[in-house]
């Protein structure tokens, strides 16, 4: 979470520092590998080399905290447990859209065991109704079934449930639309009054008129770039799709929810959250008290997708509801709620042309994509089709379509499963068309350094050496296809992000920020820094995150994490090992630029001294303690290597009788800069495509078009992938440096997989069927229609 | 037609947006991800605001009823 806006990130950087040029280690090795120059600032460490060459950062370190989760010593926020604490639930609206005529908590309040009721209503700010003679309604408007009204607080989870069920709800209804195609149609129930310069319903609405809303369609934003109509005259070959893609609701394990104790002097919030700066800062604006009055803790995260930032409801009701009681509460969202409300992957309908040359050049694509973040914006899904080919003409609409349905909100990649279905869908239907090899196309037409050698990587696998290149070559009911596809992302800096690293006399190490490890294993790596400094295990490294009180992290978004703190906890190593040496020269009768920390060890370059142990050195200190705190600097060279990604590949078989689609093996070959830790890694690419393929195949948000209510949230019917359908992975590692930080990580959370994973399923169905499917979830029903829709086509669209 | 981002939003917008600093010509790519970008208010914690209208970085702008300038 971050309250600026898309514009200022471009704010210009600090005034530049003195200057160093360096050689830095730039390509892949084993294909690329040469070194480039790199003006840098004179303070930051020196290069590393390659992982090969470095003792433990790129080694798969064990994780900081494996035996604390496996042996469940982990605490999580819904293990929070604080003395007198209270257990709050939500009040619910039972209706997709309608203004609340009253709240009535009467009978909730008397309930046995309940210490308190808060009710949302509107808070209105500093704002100035524009229309002073339309009073502003008590009540935020429902505009979904799930939306929050109101909330118990009481001394058991069963008595707030029981309580929560007593609020009455007095409502008057408003037409409502759950179907987007239907929300597009000009008579479609309104979802938002608008346009914006009329007035809405709280009495006053307004505000720019430069962007369009048409009934419930915002949109549609243009991207152009050259001209497309010229590109499509200058093609010989032109293909086109329509695809559909579904909502999928976010399932991290851990639910939404805080802890919230509200004393005098500070507000204490234990939040399972992406951002616990983010939280404090929300908390802090929310209820106009200082920073400094606000600690977030997240000790252990258990999973967050992009839609665990801010305070959101929970944080601010079970702070209002704490500071009601005066006592701790407790408000974790159920699995329904988690479903309903806080936030999903938006859908999307997209138009996707594409035209080319005979030899593969691409003269234009053309993009026209609706979606719905149900009353939410940010259905977009043009990344892949604006970012993944060089093409000569670009032309790309998008619009969000308003309906009666929870938010959307950031879910792994936003938009880019989506965009990159149709797309690497589209390209496949191109390479069939020009008779060319879907790897030979994509190295006619992107120019991607990396996935160059990602694509070779593919092209040299047994698996991609099996695939037969002729579709539906297989005779039986059960046909095997291989498909391919790419993923792109982009990198981004978190310019916030800070550590401080503390020596001991002791010898003992610590490394602190506030950064979360929402289970991508962080932790585990800023040990693994501290290790190479100062050639120490990183065992022995104390590591302690997920607290306000440390140095602001980076949030967990965008895959930021890793390419955005890890040079500021190196960088604070470093200066705090030169402070260290400085100290303790005097000591050793030596000079500090005599003294160097090796393999764990003080050595004297100029061999006066006998190396001693970096405990042995410690106890040498002046003080008691040496602490450093530094922040991110930033990119080397921000105009190169703006985004990375990675390629997939899928083997399936469709049985044709039962329209059942199994994945059996994926080889998924991706790149994330310098692998910090390469099991973990692996890891993360192994959840994205596991999580590709519950999205791909199986998950789908119901909602119900009489009533408005989802019919479907919970775990079992609502289908995620289990066991059975996870396929052997193989994750290869592309080792990539590119010369832009101390250390030289980038991310990889987005592109694991999740991108592209999608759209190889679909090509590699093609490749055993025949058939084009154009629409998730590919279940066993939509098969079943598009292999026996009729000839011409076999698609369903 | 397209959305402006050059104005002053309001400070009770908030996203996500985990851009932080860009690298400086990244402005080829990024209306390829802008309408990705979901938002919310901090007076409401929902995607509407205190006006009941929709929350948006170009709806959020000088003029809105609930508008709030950001403290500098």
């Amino acid at each position: 979470m971050t309250k600026i806006p898309v514009e200022d990130a471009f704010t210009a950087q600090a005034a530049a520092p003195p200057k160093k040029t360096v050689q830095m280690p730039v390509g892949v090795p084993g294909y690329t590998l040469a070194d480039e120059a790199r003006e840098i600032p004179a303070s930051e460490p020196p290069v590393w080399p390659i992982n090969k060459d470095l003792k433990y950062v790129g080694q798969s370190v064990q994780r900081y905290d494996g035996m604390a989760k496996a042996a469940g010593r982990a605490r999580y926020t819904s293990d929070v447990q604080l003395p007198g604490m209270l257990y709050a639930k939500f009040v619910n609206a039972n209706v997709p859209h309608a203004k609340v005529i009253s709240i009535d908590t009467t009978d909730a309040e008397k309930y046995p065991g309940v210490r308190g009721v808060h009710v949302i209503q509107h808070v209105l700010g500093n704002a100035v109704l524009r229309n002073p003679a339309l009073d502003p309604v008590k009540y935020p408007v429902v505009r979904y079934a799930g939306q929050p009204l109101a909330a118990v607080a009481a001394t058991t989870p069963a008595a707030a449930e029981e309580a929560a069920a007593l609020v009455k709800v007095k409502y008057e209804t408003i037409p409502f639309v759950v179907d987007p195609a239907k929300a597009r149609e000009p008579d479609a129930p309104a979802v938002f009054p608008g346009p914006a310069d009329e007035a809405a319903s709280a009495g006053g609405g307004g505000g720019p008129s430069d962007v369009k809303q048409t009934g419930n369609i915002h949109g549609p934003s243009i991207h152009k770039r050259g001209e497309t109509e010229q590109g499509f005259k200058d093609a010989d070959v032109i293909v086109e799709g329509h695809f559909v893609t579904q909502v999928q609701t976010h399932s991290a394990l851990e639910t939404h929810g805080v802890v919230a104790d509200w004393k005098p002097e500070m507000l204490t919030v234990y939040a399972s959250t992406q951002g616990t700066a983010g939280v404090r800062e929300e908390l802090a604006g929310f209820y106009k008290i200082p920073l400094t009055q606000v600690r977030v803790i997240t000790e252990f995260m258990g999973g967050g997708f992009g839609a665990k930032f801010g305070a959101g409801n929970p944080g601010v009701v079970a702070a209002a509801l704490s500071r009601k009681t005066g006592a701790p509460v407790r408000l974790m969202l159920d699995r329904e709620e988690e479903h309903l409300s806080v936030g999903n992957r938006p859908s999307s309908d997209q138009l996707l042309r594409i035209g080319a040359k005979k030899d593969g050049t691409i003269t234009a694509i053309h993009l026209v994509a609706y979606g719905t973040a149900g009353c939410g914006t940010g259905a977009g899904c043009s990344g892949p089709a604006s970012n993944l080919y060089k093409s000569a003409s670009l032309h790309t609409e998008e619009s969000d379509v308003f309906i009666n349905a929870g938010p959307g909100t950031a879910m792994r990649a936003p938009g880019h499963p989506q965009g990159a279905f149709a797309l690497e869908q589209t390209m496949d239907d191109l390479a069939v068309k020009l008779n060319m090899e879907p790897l030979d196309l994509r190295d006619k037409t992107d120019e991607h350094p990396v996935r160059r050698v990602e694509r070779q990587i593919v092209r040299e696998s047994e698996l991609w050496k099996s695939r037969n290149p002729v579709a539906a070559a297989d005779r039986g009911p059960v046909k095997r296809g291989v498909g391919f596809a790419q993923s792109v992302w982009y990198r981004f800096v978190s310019m916030g992000s800070s550590a401080e690293v503390r020596i001991h006399k002791d010898g003992s190490l610590e490394v602190m920020s506030g950064v979360q490890d929402i289970g991508s294993g962080i932790k585990t790596v800023m040990a693994q820094i501290l290790a190479e400094q100062f050639g120490v295990p990183p065992s022995q490294i104390a590591v302690k995150v997920g607290d306000t009180n440390y140095a602001e992290g980076p949030q967990s978004g965008g895959s930021v994490t890793t390419l955005s703190l890890t040079p500021a906890v190196r960088d604070a190593a470093w200066q705090a090992s030169q402070k260290f040496l400085a100290e303790i020269a005097p000591a050793l009768g030596a000079t500090a630029g005599d003294l160097v920390l090796v393999d764990g060890e003080v050595r004297s370059l100029s061999g006066k001294i006998e190396p001693l142990s970096f405990k042995r050195a410690a106890s040498k200190m002046t003080s008691s303690q040496i602490s450093v705190q530094a922040k991110r600097v930033p990119d080397y060279d921000p105009k190169k290597y703006l985004t990375y990604g990675g390629v997939d590949v899928a083997e399936v078989e469709v049985d044709t009788e039962l329209g059942r689609i199994h994945v059996r093996r994926v080889l998924s070959v991706h790149d994330c800069g310098r692998p910090m830790n390469p099991v973990q890694t692996i890891s993360q690419i192994n959840g994205g495509i596991i999580q590709g393929i519950s999205y791909t195949l199986l998950e789908n948000r119901l909602l119900d078009p009489v009533y408005g209510l989802m019919v479907n949230p919970d775990l079992e019917q609502y289908k995620i992938i289990g066991s059975r359908e996870i396929p052997d992975i193989d994750v290869r590692l592309v080792e990539t440096y590119i010369g832009q930080s101390s250390t030289d990580a980038s991310g990889i959370g987005e592109a694991a997989g999740v991108v592209s994973i999608g759209a190889a399923i679909g090509n590699a169905v093609y490749n055993a069927t025949g058939v084009r499917i154009r629409r998730t979830p590919m279940t066993p029903a939509v098969v079943l229609a598009a292999l026996h829709a009729p000839a011409q086509g076999k698609e369903l669209a | 037609m397209s959305t402006t981002t050059t104005k002053q939003p309001c400070q009770c917008l908030r996203t996500k947006n985990p851009y932080g600093a860009t690298p400086q010509n990244a402005d080829s790519w990024l209306p390829g991800i802008h309408m990705a970008t979901s938002y919310w208010c901090l007076r409401t914690m929902g995607p509407a605001g205190p006006d009941d209208h929709y929350v948006h970085l170009a709806r959020c702008m000088p003029g809105r009823a609930c508008y709030e300038q950001r403290e500098e």
